[in-house]
């Protein structure tokens, strides 16, 4: 049982030198879904929080706390990358393995890379995090072209599943302070879980949101539902044994995924679209989390045809309300033909 | 030396253990119709005499009424429980409950070294999960013994509440579960009185177990109502969704097999039809021009 040492590993941050390559496709890509094709920067390895529905439990089998220290090749090998495709618009992120930004203050690892985003010329950065860790990149240059993203939820889903991370009002403070700084926000409503209060309480969040952060600094909302595999069911009611998160009622899909049965995600996500389309208007990014196209429809009455064209999506927003940082008008047809890089 | 003893002059408690474990029928003809033939192995203390091999012997001459039976005294170098595990380690590895029993026989050191000699996992609350285990009836252990689950598959099923796993076992007699159907219905159960913060008895009660138990009816059969009613319970709106989409499937009364992915996550339907002469391909032709069938089937597309 690596239950234990998942956690153990949590407690020390290990530099670790830069071994093999570090930017990849996000894992969860799959031809049945409608997914966005963001990148992700390995540069961080588990995490000092611990939440219950975490995926780290039932997928790391290093369970150290690890941060890339060697910035110089982790940078080439980014450099080398998009200059290889230097018509894409990439977005990269470095939140796939960890919390981009928990560790930042003993680290300085986001600091040095928004750095040098902030001259990249095709491509952002994306830092996600569910900490409140934002006073070391407050004054650092990043020209916009960094995405301060939080994941966000409840307050009662962040007291009883999000175990260790900052609480609602301290991230709500954290994106006001970067709204401030002038940085473009990202919310990634994900992952939505189903209890009794779950419609009023996420109204409730959308609102306060929409208080902090202006419709022109939003770079993008996600939205997206609770969902493991099987696997990761056991460990979950293992390690969080009052956690009541997988007691709805969940079904195994094609995918070997388990997820809210689709009449109660379409609910959810109607719900909240509705309501950030209140908050925000018509022109904010808004898109689902491995969904599939027929779920985009009945949410959004539309939906992209492919992970190309949901890719292409994404560029062309940046090009038309954010130009200085996408001066290049995309190439759908590039973006189509080479959705599987 | 070979000695003989009477039962009640031998003490099994280091052997207590092996309880669950089920004595073979041919152990107990052999020894009916010819006594205990191989000893019984002993350690002596001062006061008494403990077996430490030969607990099912000592049972089934027990159990047939023999006074006495023979065995041989052990002096062995090594502490008792050092003994038993290796007189007994292939059977001890064969079972997870066994090995659970065996470190509260000896009250053995949850160290590394020691969950590593009996293939265990060590982390912080092991000892913690084991107590918990070890609070199952002596039923249900043996359940879990002769089922041969494993030590994580044991804290699967007891995650939220050991008491459920008696409760449900009480009614073994009227299902015989096989593991595989006893996880999902623990499965069912755990997260029902999760869900609804309700017990086992509303549950049985709201899936008709008391009828269902007392049906003329093969154990495997009122399993599988049963197990039909608690997915029902279960999975309230998917169980909706699809009786509705089913009931509008059978009011078309067509031939052709319409399909649909059951865990409703793919949309579409899948319209087979296996057609062999001109006339079927007519009125096929005619039913998918139907209004009322060309209807029926978009408002199936759309519950999907």
């Amino acid at each position: 049982m690596s239950t234990g040492y998942y956690r153990d590993g949590k407690k020390t941050i290990k530099m670790v030198p830069y071994k093999g390559e570090k930017m990849d496709t996000c894992a969860t890509i799959h031809n049945d879904y409608v997914c966005c094709n963001v990148k992700v920067l390995k540069s961080v390895s588990n995490c000092p929080f611990d939440c219950s529905y975490c995926f780290l439990q039932n997928y790391l089998t290093n369970p150290d706390l690890e941060v890339v220290n060697d910035y110089t090749q982790l940078t080439q090998e980014i450099i080398e990358k998009v200059q290889r495709q230097p018509w894409r618009f990439f977005r990269i992120g470095t939140w796939e393995l960890g919390d981009s930004l928990a560790l930042e203050d003993r680290t300085g690892q986001a600091a040095k890379l928004i750095h040098f985003f902030a001259t990249c010329p095709n491509a952002i950065l994306e830092l996600k995090t569910k900490s409140d860790n934002v006073a070391p990149i407050l004054h650092c240059d990043h020209q916009q072209r960094t995405v301060v993203s939080w994941s966000m939820n409840t307050d009662y889903i962040i007291r009883t599943e999000e175990h260790k991370t900052a609480s609602l009002d301290h991230r709500l403070a954290a994106i006001h302070q970067v709204v401030d700084a002038g940085y473009l926000v990202g919310l990634h409503l994900d992952p939505m879980i189903y209890y009794p209060e779950w419609q009023a309480d996420y109204t409730s969040l959308i609102q306060q949101l929409a208080a902090i952060v202006p419709q022109n600094q939003i770079a993008w909302i996600s939205i997206g539902s609770l969902r493991f595999n099987p696997e990761q069911k056991r460990l979950i009611e293992n390690n969080f044994r009052g956690s009541t998160l997988t007691c709805q009622e969940m079904i195994t899909g094609p995918d070997n995924k388990m997820r809210y049965v689709k009449p109660i995600r379409t609910q959810m996500y109607t719900h909240v679209f509705q309501h950030i389309r209140q908050a925000w208007g018509p022109n904010t990014l808004v898109y689902l989390c491995m969904e599939r196209w027929s779920m985009w429809q009945a949410v959004m009455d539309y939906h992209p045809t492919s992970i190309g064209e949901l890719d292409y999506i994404f560029a062309d927003h940046f090009h038309r309300y954010f130009p200085h940082i996408n001066p290049q008008i995309p190439n759908k047809d590039l973006y189509l033909a080479y959705q599987d890089t | 030396m070979i000695a003989i003893a009477s039962l009640h002059e031998l003490q099994t408690s280091f052997m207590d253990w092996s309880r669950l474990i089920e004595p073979t029928s041919h152990l107990v003809e052999s020894i009916k119709k010819y006594g205990v033939l191989s000893p019984v192995l002993c350690i002596h203390t001062t006061e008494n005499r403990y077996i430490v091999d030969g607990q099912q012997r000592y049972t089934i001459a027990k159990d047939i009424g023999l006074s006495h039976i023979p065995y041989i005294d052990l002096t062995p170098p090594i502490d008792t429980a050092t003994l038993v595990l290796a007189l007994h380690k292939p059977q001890i590895d064969t079972s997870a409950m066994l090995k659970l029993r065996f470190i509260r026989a000896f009250n053995w050191t949850l160290d590394a070294a020691h969950c590593q000699a009996l293939t265990l996992p060590y982390y912080a609350h092991l000892k913690a999960d084991i107590a918990r285990i070890l609070t199952l009836s002596q039923d249900a252990q043996a359940f879990i013994h002769t089922k041969r689950f494993s030590f994580k598959e044991i804290l699967n099923i007891i995650h939220y509440n050991v008491s459920v796993i008696d409760e449900v076992l009480y009614y073994n007699w009227a299902f015989n579960f096989t593991k595989t159907q006893f996880d999902t219905v623990i499965s069912y159960i755990i997260a029902l009185i999760k869900r609804n913060k309700t017990s086992f008895k509303s549950i049985f009660d709201q899936t008709n177990g008391p009828t269902i138990i007392e049906t003329d009816t093969p154990p495997q059969y009122r399993l599988k109502c049963w197990l039909t009613r608690l997915r029902e319970m279960a999975f309230p709106i998917h169980t909706q969704v699809r009786s509705d989409i089913d009931a509008r499937i059978a009011a078309i009364h067509m031939d052709t097999h319409i399909q649909y992915d059951p865990s409703l996550e793919k949309s579409g339907i899948t319209l087979n039809a296996h057609i062999t002469h001109p006339d079927q391909l007519r009125q096929f032709t005619q039913k998918m021009c139907d209004n009322t069938v060309h209807d029926t089937l978009c408002e199936i597309i759309n519950r999907l």
